[in-house]
């Protein structure tokens, strides 16, 4: 593969993960509190909607951002409702939220906007822009000139955002006392209660921070990379969005790292289409593909160390 | 004369349709070691929960300082100078001690909290405490006695001046426990007042100013320890109210052949963090029961006699000695499960506490033969409902269930027809072994009656029976020979005959004085 | 708790209420999006029920229903949410696009028991590792099998454009099979009696269905792993206390929910496409829950829940005709609201039809008798 570009690959696995890692980050927050969230699905998808149908409609991209966090947020205060002050079964409830938004989302495309179930193509004035970093690596001819303007400089701006984002987790894990309001919600809950914190407050917060940074991973999906929303298509990114996060310690570090790992096989998949791996005949590139699940599996089975999941989670309090 | 510190008048609780408290009343004076003694179930936990706002009574009222406070939720009762110590599970084990006991602190901001000056006022309080443990220190490092410091340093730190401790001295090796009690008399004189809930009556006995007896969802005396002697005490406490005792049945036979010995048994404690919190379980149990021959275990809650039950049946496991179960001999490594136990001839009627011989959903025809599947369906694994269904029909009339419907569910029944049910069932199924845990527990005394003379009858049939019960009554009608266990040991084996109701009871708690 | 209520309430009222608010919430969306409810369900129920082509229509839905449901319930009734319908029934699906291919000189007398047997044992084998990671391993159950569905379709598709590609085709599916190997309809052996109804892919694999909802129920009810079953999905230390080894029953209720899943291919794959395609499962996962869900996880109770979604189906096909693309999103809409209603807040009504019937009992003070 003589036209193969290291940096073009890395360039797309840093834009392939960058939904996953809002996703992972927004799955955290709320199992980190103790709550299962198995809805990230629906509300990566309602974001999506949401923020292409409202550009699309008011003409402002920033606004269809905002709206989108808000549904975010919506479907996460109704998994909140049936999980915290209801005592349903966690699961159950993320299932029917993926189902909701598939439908809702649906529904709402075909009858807004009559195109089979996606919304009008967006401009490029109404996508989220890309940010070119100031030249702080200026020399040309060097290694590191291509390296810095075609993967560090010129992402979109989500993707940066959802760096920033990762830093503040862990600032906010480390230092904040909600954060420790969140951690023992999901380790200790008792310990919560006895201090006289609210387990109910604390559990409705992550869950409504979460829901609204789920959302953003949709927006990126529609206006961001993409320009307008299509019907289902987060297709199965949530859920591997749950597998990075439990690759990932359910700490902000490690799952920024596995999700870059899963959009690096996302995007070695979609180079090699076509080809095989090592040569002609050779093996499908399924197997990348599919790879990601593989790992998850073995995380899962507790191959790699003991599980770091958060102790209470999932508990009915 | 000063108005209580802390006043509980009346306290209503119920759960579900059992009262757990029962107009409870309490009266902390200020600047007092009061203490909070009963047995497990009779309100004690509950009664403190409702005095620090994690659970809400259904009646009565709370005054602090002589005023009617509501506490909704432990942060109010905090507000107002309340403090608790759980027995466990307050800790977060990654944190360190000073994020522990600013968890929920509301004073601290939202991003990054004002560190410099609690850290400042919470290093002041453990230097004047003497605590050995740094704030920086993460809490997985510190031993069990070490968290409680830690405990008792938040709630210092947030200005308790009534502190409650839930079974503080459990877990606590001796010189741990007399570090804690000259702590606690220290912060009497310093004006705290100090409340403490345990079962080890000889340990309050020296330590409290007064001591408050619950039974049964209300406190019943409240006494100087100075004034009433132990053993006074100890018949307020140990037992339930006073039944006639029962006629004691001699057995007829003499000594048969042995059905169960126990050498050398051990059960290690779960370790937890670096340092093991919690000291073997059961050491070095020896213990025999005979054909024909009752035997009962005695003890504090948590002494390792309900344990035993479990070890012998197969549902816990065991790290040292071995069991011989007539022919059978059962070792370490052995994969010893109920299955086998119940193969080798043994029934068990576990504590209706924990409510594990039934599964309420099921109903009671289908839970006639829970245990014992293999009875219950044909040779194919298949059988219709008629058989379980007669069956049930019969032990209900053999034992007086009410009401006689076998297709509702066991779970609406009542506690006592549910227990009746469970033994009826594992004495059905004539075992060379029967063990009971709590047997009569919520039975009513009509019932009562007929369950001992069905043991009596099993007995005269050569089965061993072994039992546990914390009704001593019930122990002096039924047993033979009476093991007295404390702390994971067995310390006595007596002969029923030799012995009395009053002595047993004295046995048990003066055993918690020593260890 | 449930001490003071009669029998009905949990087990009949309360689920109706359930399903009459997602029906209501349902038709409160279509009334928002400008849908008239009343002409929408009209039209529904006469596509659904109004002709025979309807009617084996509806039915021919409702047979893939009852197998997703099974699968899911009887999952369920052990504690264990399995999710992974859809993988184990491509897989199985798979299985039988490979008897029909090298089996296409069989009678259907033959083939028809051999393609139940096939699917079966490639659907419990794709259950079969998520089932054991979660007894010996303690995975979370939920998340290994929409793994196991991600490979499953990234696997079928694999060999869809490679392996089994039909000649000559630009779509990922596999060869037409032959057509002796094709599941005789309900309308031919009807025509075959001299009944003459209108041609529908119902096929005999809707009396498999019926035959399995019994022997579900036998299975359950009647059997004895099938109790043990339920003890474990009902309270795992009684479980325990009873002998019973969770982990064997876990293993063995994943095989056959396994099983049941696969059957649904034996309805689309051998009874109606008679290819191999990757979305014959699509939707059919979810929905399965919704099913158990309403059914009660009670094999009664999902055939009920079955023929009512096979109308919804029917139904919503017809209205995708005559309203622009409401059909199929609202079949999914509902959905999600009985999982939303009878799932996530099964109990949410409870509080208030308690007070509403005046059930509640004085407390009782004696604390047993």
């Amino acid at each position: 593969m003589t036209d193969f570009s290291w940096i073009l690959l890395f360039d797309a696995a840093i834009r392939l993960a960058t939904p996953l890692l809002f996703a992972a980050l927004a799955g955290m927050l709320s199992e980190r509190a103790g709550i299962i969230d198995i809805g990230l699905e629906g509300k990566m998808l309602a974001g999506a909607f949401a923020a292409a149908a409202w550009t699309s409609l008011s003409g402002s991209v920033w606004e269809g951002v905002g709206v989108a966090m808000l549904c975010g947020m919506a479907l996460s205060m109704l998994h909140g409702f049936a999980c915290i002050t209801h005592k349903g079964d966690q699961v159950v409830s993320g299932i029917a939220i993926n189902m909701l938004a598939l439908a809702i989302t649906s529904l709402l495309a075909q009858r807004l906007f009559s195109q089979g179930g996606m919304t009008p193509i967006l401009t490029d004035e109404l996508r989220l822009p890309s940010l070119v970093l100031p030249a702080v690596v200026a020399q040309e001819g060097t290694w590191i000139s291509p390296v810095y303007w075609q993967l560090v400089s010129g992402h979109n701006v989500l993707v940066y955002i959802g760096l920033l984002l990762v830093v503040m987790l862990s600032l906010f894990f480390r230092f904040s006392p909600y954060g420790n309001h969140i951690l023992a919600a999901g380790e200790n809950p008792k310990a919560l209660l006895r201090a006289g914190g609210s387990l109910v407050v604390t559990r409705y917060g992550a869950l409504l921070a979460g829901g609204a940074i789920c959302a953003l991973s949709g927006a990126f999906l529609s206006v961001g990379h993409g320009a307008g929303f299509v019907e289902n298509m987060t297709v199965g990114k949530g859920f591997i969005a749950l597998a990075a996060l439990i690759f990932g310690k359910w700490r902000p570090v490690g799952v920024l790292m596995s999700c870059l790992l899963f959009g690096l096989l996302e995007a070695l998949a979609i180079r090699l289409q076509g080809h095989y791996l090592f040569g002609d005949g050779g093996l499908p590139i399924q197997l990348i593909e599919v790879l990601p699940y593989v790992l998850t599996l073995i995380v899962l089975a507790g191959f790699v160390g003991p599980s770091h999941a958060p102790k209470a989670l999932g508990l009915r309090y | 004369m000063l108005a209580p510190a802390l006043e509980l008048r009346n306290i209503d609780k119920a759960y579900h349709s059992v009262m757990a408290l029962n107009g409870a009343s309490i009266s902390i004076a200020p600047g007092s070691i009061h203490g909070l003694i009963g047995e497990n179930g009779a309100g004690k936990s509950s009664l403190m929960q409702v005095a620090y706002g994690l659970v809400q009574p259904d009646g009565g009222s709370i005054f602090i300082d002589g005023a009617p406070v509501e506490l909704t939720t432990p942060l109010q009762a905090i507000e107002r100078g309340i403090g608790m110590l759980h027995q466990q599970a307050s800790w977060l084990e990654q944190l360190s001690v000073f994020d522990n006991i600013m968890l929920a602190e509301p004073a601290s901001g939202f991003l990054f909290q004002n560190k410099t000056k609690a850290l400042a006022k919470l290093e002041s309080l453990r230097r004047e405490y003497g605590f050995k443990f740094s704030l920086t220190t993460k809490l997985s490092e510190l031993d069990y006695s070490q968290r409680q410091l830690v405990d008792v340093l938040r709630s210092l730190y947030r200005g308790v001046r009534v502190l409650i401790l839930d079974e503080p001295l459990a877990l606590l090796s001796s010189t741990q426990a007399n570090y804690l009690n000259s702590l606690l008399v220290l912060l009497k004189m310093q004006g705290i007042s100090v409340v403490v809930v345990s079962h080890k009556l000889a340990v309050l006995h020296q330590l409290c100013d007064v001591i408050s007896v619950i039974r049964s969802g209300a406190v019943t005396a409240c006494l100087d320890p100075k004034q009433v002697s132990l053993r006074e005490f100890s018949t307020h406490m140990v037992g339930r109210e006073i039944k006639l005792p029962h006629p004691r049945v001699e057995p007829s036979k003499t000594q048969a052949k042995t059905l169960l010995n126990i050498l050398g048994l051990g059960v290690n404690g779960a370790k937890s963090g670096r340092k093991s919190m919690a000291h073997p379980l059961l050491t070095r149990i020896e213990l025999s029961v005979a054909q024909g021959e009752i035997v009962a275990c005695v003890g504090l809650p948590n002494a390792g006699q309900e344990l035993l039950l479990d070890v012998i049946a197969g549902l816990t496991r065991f790290d040292a000695g071995t069991i011989d179960l007539l022919q059978h001999q059962i070792r370490v490594n052995s994969r010893y499960k109920i299955k086998h136990a119940r193969r080798y001839g043994i029934a068990y009627a576990p504590s209706p506490i924990f409510n594990v011989g039934l599964v309420e959903q099921l109903s009671m025809a289908e839970s006639v033969y829970l245990g014992y599947q293999q009875h219950g369906f044909g040779r194919w694994g298949f059988a219709s409902m008629k058989k379980k269904h007669l069956q049930c029909l019969r032990l209900m009339k053999d034992w007086g269930i009410v009401p006689r419907l076998p297709a509702l569910q066991s779970g609406l029944f009542s506690g006592g027809n549910q227990q009746k049910m469970v033994l009826a069932r594992e004495m059905s199924q004539q075992p060379n072994l029967l063990l009971l845990n709590q047997p009569t527990h919520g039975v009513d005394a009509g019932a009562v009656e007929t369950i001992y003379r069905r043991l009596f009858g099993m007995r005269e049939h050569g089965c061993g029976i072994l039992l546990c019960s914390t009704d001593l009554d019930e122990v002096m009608s039924l047993a033979d020979k009476i093991c007295v266990f404390s702390r994971g040991r067995l310390i006595e084996t007596l002969l029923a005959k030799n012995t009395n109701r009053e002595e047993l009871a004295l046995l048990i708690i003066k055993e918690a004085q020593h260890g | 708790m449930a001490r003071a209520l009669p029998w009905w309430f949990n087990s009949l009222l309360l689920p109706l209420a359930n399903i009459c608010l997602a029906f209501f919430a349902c038709a409160m969306v279509l009334w928002l999006l400008g849908v008239d409810v009343a002409y929408a369900t009209n039209t529904m129920l006469d596509g659904a029920l109004g002709s025979s082509e309807g009617l084996g229509y509806t039915l021919f839905y409702t047979t893939n229903f009852i197998f997703a449901g099974l699968a899911v319930a009887l999952a369920w009734q052990a504690g264990l949410f399995n999710i992974g319908a859809e993988g184990q029934a491509l897989i199985g699906g798979l299985g039988i696009t490979l008897m029909c291919i090298y089996g296409q000189s069989l009678p259907m007398v033959l083939l028809f028991p051999l393609t139940i047997v096939v699917s079966a044992l490639f659907g419990a084998l794709w259950a079969l590792i998520p089932g054991w990671l979660n007894a010996y391993r303690g995975s979370h159950i939920v998340i290994t099998t929409i793994m196991f569905n991600l490979i499953a379709s990234s696997f079928i598709v694999y060999l869809l454009v490679g392996p089994l590609k039909a000649p000559g085709q630009m779509a990922a599916v596999s060869a037409t099979f032959t057509e002796s190997t094709w599941l005789p309809t309900i309308e031919s052996i009807a025509w075959s009696l001299g009944i003459a109804i209108d041609p529908s892919p119902l096929n005999i694999s809707f009396i498999w269905a019926l035959m399995c909802c019994a022997a579900v129920y036998i299975y359950l009810w009647r059997s004895r792993i099938g109790f043990e079953t339920r003890v474990v999905g009902l309270n795992a230390r009684g479980a325990k206390f009873a002998g019973i080894a969770r982990k064997r029953i876990v293993i063995i209720t994943m095989l056959l929910s396994g099983a049941l899943a696969a059957f649904i291919g034996l309805n689309e794959v051998q009874g109606s496409s008679h290819q191999l395609q990757v979305e014959f499962v699509s939707g059919y996962g979810f929905a399965g829950i919704a099913i158990a869900l309403m059914g009660r996880n009670h094999p009664f109770g999902i055939l009920v829940a079955s023929l009512l979604f096979g109308v919804l189906y029917q139904g919503g096909a017809e209205l995708a005709f005559n309203i622009d693309g409401i059909g199929n999103d609202m079949i999914i809409l509902i959905q999600a609201l009985v999982v939303l209603f009878c799932g996530a807040l099964e109990w949410m009504l409870k509080p208030s039809l308690v007070n509403l019937l005046r059930l509640n009992h004085p407390l009782d003070s004696k604390g047993g008798s």
